[in-house]
Order: structure tokens, then C-alpha cells, then sequence
């Protein structure tokens, strides 16, 4: 039996599988899955260790008066409990906490380097008396992050009519009543996944040559491979634009379904006015979502390589260049944005004035992209 | 400005909130403080000249993600990554019955 055959025979049995579980078992089925996920987490946790340690002991930083076989074990051990009690941690803020915890430990991780990446760019350009151009930086950071919510928050708006809306009566189980008589659909649907995805697709082949080459140096002198290794460089960023418009392309079929709002609409009886309701509206919704994606997938390649354009051209320091866009700017930004939301739907059921004036903030939960939130 | 103040003050004010709140920090403190314990046998002044150098790959750029934790060798530095390397594989397998919907429908 070939590997393929093998892959797409557990394939055919795990996803009618997963997809059982996840919609049709309820409370049961969700616990299940929770388990399985921990159980192939530690799998990964036991491969990944390894390969860490490899990395380590490659570097030279392991003591030598310390067992070779008493290091792996115990250290392999350490780093797969480490990485269970993150997601414990994780798992208790989303229960008992606020936000997403999953989220927040990555936007914890990218915010703890932001003060030391301030400073050194701070010295360093203070040493070239280049004060000035600290600022501007600064305000071009400022510009960047305001252009990410802006993208982040887009909504086209589908104005939606209801055929038989009483009038002078409210209730809350009524949709349509205020000011949700459309539907929002966003321009940037897919959220920050297609990057992460992209990313981790991009560390592949410089880490695979890694370990599978044994002569080092050789390795280091080739272009390719440099090319590859190098988020600064200019082939590196042209691959990782490309793959990002398209998974978001991917993701956002994956995500928006068009059935679905037809059908509400029909059970609402709603219709969008001048469309036909069945089939002319899906079309409808259809064709709206693949026009706002296409402004909304390069905006996400433009902000993912960004970087790289703050270092190269700009000549940013790397470390803070990292900063201008990115996985880490769209992930600072969507957990801060769901966050807030949090707190303000607590403060609003209290009757509080909530954090913003217009006393909006959409999340980007509702469409579903958080890190590891489901599937 | 006023308007922030108030708001924090009425977030005070609703217990549950406040509570939440102040979990949810104590919570992100603990796994701070995991990262930068160096798991036993690394010598950390090594490790940290060796990975000096490489703040321009893409280890340096795992570094980032990892809030320093992988560079430090710290217990947590591996942090929640096969977390959403799981997710990742998930994502795949979403992707591909998507695409191919005759996975889905061959055991039925």
C-alpha cells in the first residue's frame, strides 16, 4: 500500500469522523474532540521537542558535565509539560478570564519584545543624532496600525427589508429592529489565518534543508537556501505575498457561506430589495464577497510583507521593522479588537457607557478566525 | 482623557468583570515568568551569544512569536506552537474535504 493511499483512506475515516463529532454529538462530542486535540498535541509536542533540543545541542549550549541521556529525557519531559500547561493557562482565560487565552499568549509573546525593540531603536538612532527619524517612524507605525483596523473593521453593507415587520412593537428576538437592517459582510473575512497559514508554510523548507543537511556550512553558502532563510529578502517576500492572497482567497470560500444567509433571510422572511430571494440572492452575496475579497487579500500580502519594506527600504531596525505589519501587527490588533469587545459588551449589559463614543467594536470573532478556537 | 477614566473606573465596578480582568493578568504573569526560566543543562550565555547572530532568519522571527522564549531555552519554550501546529494540520484536512468532498462521502 502506498503512503498516499494510506493518508486518504485515514482521511476518509477521520473527517466524517471529526465532522460527527464537532456538529452532531453536542456537549459530548466537543469534550471528545478536546481530548483528542490534547492527546495529538503532546504527539507533536514529543516531535518538535526533539527537534528543538537538536538545535540546542547544534549550537554548543549544552553543558557537558550533564549525562547525554539524563538531558534528553528529562528536558523532552520539561518542554512537552511546558507547552500542556500554556495551553492550560490558555484554556483557563478563555473559562474564567476575558478574551480568547490561546490569543493572548501569542499576543503576550509578540508584545513582550515591543519595549526592548523600542529601545534599541531608540539608542540606536539617538546615537546618529537621528531623533527625528525615531518620530517619524513612530508616526508611521501609528499610520500602519489605523490602516489595520480600518481593514480589520471593514464591512460592505447588504441592506436587507423585512416583509412583515410590526411596526411600534420591539423586541430583541426580532433582527431587522435599529440599526441591523443589512448584513455585514467583511472585507477581510478570512482575518489573520491565511497569514499564520502562509508563515508556517514558509518556515518549511529552510527548516526541513536544516536538519536534513549534515555539512552546515554548505548549507549556509547556498543562495537558495539564504534566499529562503532570510524574511528580509526579496524572492522570500515575493513567494510569501503570492501565498497569502491566495489562502485568503481559500479561506474566505472556506468561510463565507452564502447558503446560510439565504436561508436566514428566507426564515426571517427577509430579501435583500431588487434580488430575487433562493438562488438570485446566494449569486448575489456570491459575487459581493469574491469583489471585496480581492482588495482585501492584497491589502493582507501588502501588510504581511510590510516588514520587509520598513527594513529594506526605510531602513528600519529588523528587530523593530517586525512591528510595521505582519502576522505580528494583524494578531496584536484582532486580539486587541476582540478583546475590547469583550469588555464592552460586559459594560453595555450593565448599562455603562462603553469604551468608544460610537460604542461599536466588531471583533472578528463573529466570523469565526480565532487561534485555536475550533476548526 | 476624563471619559478613559471613567470608563476604567466603571469597569471596576462591575465585580465579575474587575475579577476576570485581574485573573486574566495574573494568568498572562505566570506564563512571563515560565519564559524565562532556562531549562536545566543549557548554558544560557552560549545559547544567547550562538542565537545573536540569527536575528535575521527565520528562527529569529520563531523567536518573536515565542516572546524570546525560544531563544532562552526557556521550559516554555516551545510555548502553545504544537498547539497551532495541530491547528494547522486541522485547517488541511478542512481545506482538503472541502475541496474534495469525496472524502466526506466515501464512508458513509
Amino acid at each position: 500500500m502506498s503512503l498516499t493511499s494510506i493518508v486518504v483512506q485515514l482521511l476518509g475515516f477521520a473527517v466524517p469522523y471529526f465532522q460527527r463529532l464537532q456538529s452532531k454529538e453536542g456537549e459530548s462530542g466537543r469534550k471528545k474532540l478536546n481530548q483528542i486535540t490534547r492527546l495529538l498535541t503532546v504527539a507533536i509536542t514529543l516531535v518538535q521537542g526533539g527537534a528543538y533540543l537538536t538545535y540546542v545541542n547544534s549550537l554548543g549550549a549544552v553543558d557537558t558535565k550533564i549525562p547525554t541521556g539524563i538531558f534528553w529525557l528529562c528536558n523532552s519531559i520539561i518542554l512537552s509539560t511546558g507547552t500542556v500547561f500554556s495551553m492550560w493557562l490558555g484554556e483557563r482565560i478563555t473559562d474564567k478570564g476575558i478574551g480568547n487565552g490561546i490569543s493572548l499568549l501569542i499576543q503576550m509573546g509578540i508584545i513582550a519584545r515591543l519595549p526592548q525593540a523600542f529601545a534599541f531603536e531608540f539608542s540606536s538612532q539617538a546615537s546618529n543624532n537621528n531623533l527625528l527619524i525615531f518620530i517619524l517612524e513612530l508616526a508611521l507605525l501609528f499610520a500602519v496600525i489605523m490602516l489595520t483596523i480600518l481593514v480589520v473593521q471593514g464591512v460592505r453593507k447588504i441592506p436587507v427589508t423585512f416583509a412583515n415587520r410590526m411596526v411600534g412593537r420591539t423586541s430583541k428576538y426580532m433582527p431587522g429592529e435599529g440599526a441591523r437592517d443589512y448584513i455585514p459582510l467583511k472585507l477581510n473575512a478570512a482575518g489573520v489565518m491565511p497569514i499564520i497559514f502562509a508563515q508556517a508554510l514558509m518556515f518549511l523548507p529552510a527548516t526541513v534543508a536544516q536538519f536534513a543537511t549534515k555539512d552546515q556550512s554548505a548549507l549556509a553558502s547556498s543562495s537558495i537556501f539564504s534566499a529562503l532563510n532570510d524574511f528580509m529578502s526579496i524572492p522570500y517576500n515575493i513567494i510569501y505575498f503570492v501565498m497569502v492572497v491566495l489562502f485568503t482567497y481559500i479561506y474566505t470560500a472556506l468561510i463565507v457561506n452564502s447558503q446560510q444567509y439565504t436561508d436566514y433571510l428566507k426564515r426571517q422572511n427577509a430579501f435583500i430589495p431588487g434580488i430575487k430571494p433562493g438562488s438570485h440572492t446566494n449569486e448575489f452575496i456570491d459575487s459581493i464577497t469574491s469583489r471585496i475579497t480581492l482588495p482585501g487579500a492584497i491589502f493582507l500580502g501588502i501588510i504581511a510583507i510590510f516588514p520587509a519594506i520598513a527594513g529594506r527600504v526605510l531602513g528600519i531596525n529588523h528587530s523593530f521593522a517586525v512591528f510595521f505589519g505582519g502576522t505580528s501587527l494583524l494578531i496584536l490588533v484582532g486580539v486587541a479588537l476582540d478583546t475590547l469587545q469583550m469588555i464592552e459588551s460586559y459594560l453595555l449589559m450593565r448599562k455603562y457607557d462603553g469604551l468608544v463614543e460610537s460604542g461599536k467594536i466588531q471583533g472578528r470573532s463573529s466570523s469565526g478566525i480565532n487561534i485555536g478556537a475550533g476548526y | 482623557m476624563k471619559s478613559l477614566i471613567t470608563t476604567l473606573k466603571n469597569i471596576f465596578s462591575i465585580k465579575e468583570l474587575k475579577d476576570r480582568i485581574l485573573y486574566t493578568l495574573l494568568l498572562l504573569l505566570i506564563f512571563r515568568i515560565g519564559t524565562e526560566i532556562v531549562l536545566p543543562g543549557v548554558r544560557a550565555d552560549v545559547l544567547k551569544s550562538a542565537t545573536n547572530a540569527n536575528a535575521n532568519d527565520l528562527l529569529g522571527l520563531l523567536n518573536i512569536f515565542t516572546g524570546g522564549a525560544f531563544n532562552n531555552a526557556s521550559i516554555l519554550a516551545l510555548g502553545i506552537m504544537p498547539y497551532v501546529t495541530h491547528f494547522h494540520c486541522c485547517t488541511i484536512i478542512g481545506i482538503c474535504s472541502a475541496l474534495f468532498p469525496t472524502f466526506t462521502v466515501k464512508r458513509r
